[in-house]
């Protein structure tokens, strides 16, 4: 056994885990995280994004001991004092979501993007959200989501 | 219920201790991506992970006194993108970290986990191959350097000790004269694994009209990345405008070995691999202004 200390969304957790236990299967099955998806298991589709240390990883590729000590952020997260994040309530005005299940994924790295950039163009955030599959919206409502996020001016989203 | 053992290392010398100890049996584990997909898969069943991600040293990238470029073997894909000391030392290795999969992979993929693992399926190794770049590599029993293209000896197979790890990668700065390019073709453009990657580094005379040196690095056209020498050669004898890319592609076509796959037959890689010299090859005569 190992043991760990993550902050998951700004709470502190120690626990023992297995080496070849992966982050995803931490967070879900451990800490009952469990907006983050599986999928793949392999590191393709994205639907497991979630933000360590200020940068979007592939949870189901990450070995849970490699991240002890790390500040996540997970789709749980994003919600601020009962108020959704910026790019959910663009998901849902812009129609993004239909079966839902890519959704967190595309959340965390829209939000990983927007956090470095908070105005990219529509090209850059095509390219940020390149790992991340959906096989339901055709993508277009997703990147108009984004775009509207992206292209309101203000302090920072 | 897995017995794996985890051994965070905190230098080199005690993760080649560590590897030692294993005999055989320990894995190494970096941005953790490619040891991810083999655990999940139940491929790997090592006895023992030895963490090396916490190595300060091993993220270093700075000119050493020899003018060399040392570039840790730690280091991301996105911190290649980033850097301003691999942009101004060689641009080819930037344009080619943009390339890799997407952001959240780039954030933990390594240099040294992409050349030591996926070496033959991996964009970094064809650049580095094309640039004249050596690994380094240090085990129990010291420390040795190999040119890149020598690394490998088969399918994920490198030229790595039970003991060994890869420090750092060292490639000469790109000198004033000196054109590279790069081309990737695969069935889509983003997350996708190398079909065939072709990168070439080419030194022109001052006139741009012949190609006084040419080194070629590609992958997807056998079981590691290669470096085909009598292509380099053949290039030579071409002027800059008006090549005869039949008479080159007959070359290159006659030392490559691809295999069929699920993709693509070896016929067509081979057809894929002479589009790909020919792309990476006015890639960098377009930049020098001769193509």
């Amino acid at each position: 056994m190992l043991k760990i200390t993550l902050n998951v969304n700004g709470q502190e957790h120690g626990l023992d885990i297995q080496a070849t236990e992966m982050l995803l299967d931490v967070l879900r099955s451990r800490l009952g995280y469990v907006g983050t998806n599986k999928v793949c298991a392999q590191g393709i589709c994205g639907a497991c994004t979630v933000i360590a240390d200020g940068k979007a990883i592939t949870s189901c590729l990450a070995l849970a001991g490699q991240f002890s000590g790390a500040s996540l952020t997970t789709v749980e997260g994003l919600e601020r004092d009962g108020r959704l994040d910026p790019l959910q309530e663009a998901f849902m005005r812009h129609g993004a979501v239909q079966c839902g299940y890519c959704t967190p994924g595309f959340l965390m790295s829209a939000r990983d993007l927007l956090n470095e950039n908070p105005h990219p163009s529509r090209k850059e955030i095509i390219d940020a959200l390149r790992g991340n599959i959906c096989r339901c919206t055709g993508y277009k409502k997703i990147i108009d989501a984004v775009a509207d996020v992206a292209s309101q001016r203000g302090p920072a989203l | 219920m897995s017995d794996t053992a985890y051994v965070r290392a905190g230098s080199v010398d005690d993760a080649i201790g560590a590897l030692k100890s294993a005999a055989g049996d320990g894995l190494v584990v970096a941005g953790g991506i490619v040891v991810g997909s083999l655990i999940n898969q139940r491929l790997a069943f090592p006895r023992v992970l030895v963490d090396i991600s916490r190595i300060a040293s091993l993220r270093r990238i700075e000119i050493a006194a020899n003018g060399e470029m040392v570039v840790g073997a730690l280091t991301t894909h996105d911190e290649v993108l980033r850097s301003p000391t691999i942009k101004a030392a060689t641009p080819l290795l930037v344009e080619i970290a943009g390339e890799i999969a997407c952001r959240r992979l780039r954030n933990r993929g390594t240099l040294g986990g992409s050349l030591c693992t996926i070496g033959g399926q991996g964009d970094p190794a064809t650049g580095l191959i094309a640039l004249g770049a050596r690994v380094r590599l240090r085990g129990t029993g010291g420390g040795r350097e190999l040119a890149v293209e020598d690394f490998y000896k088969d399918a994920f197979k490198v030229d790595l000790a039970d003991d060994e790890i890869l420090e750092e990668v060292r490639v000469n700065p790109v000198s004033p004269g000196l054109f590279f390019g790069f081309s990737k073709i695969g069935p889509r453009s983003a997350m996708d694994w190398t079909q065939i990657t072709t990168s070439v580094a080419l030194v022109l005379d001052p006139d741009r009209v012949r190609i006084l040196h040419a080194r070629i690095g590609m992958n997807g056209v056998g079981a590691t990345p290669v470096r085909p020498r009598a292509t380099e050669a053949a290039l030579l004898s071409q002027a800059a405008r008006n090549r005869d890319w039949r008479a080159l592609g007959a070359v290159l076509e006659q030392e490559i070995h691809p295999q069929d796959d699920l993709v693509y037959s070896a016929k067509f890689k081979k057809h894929l691999g002479v589009v790909s010299l020919r792309r990476a090859v006015e890639r960098a005569c377009a930049m020098s202004g001769s193509a």
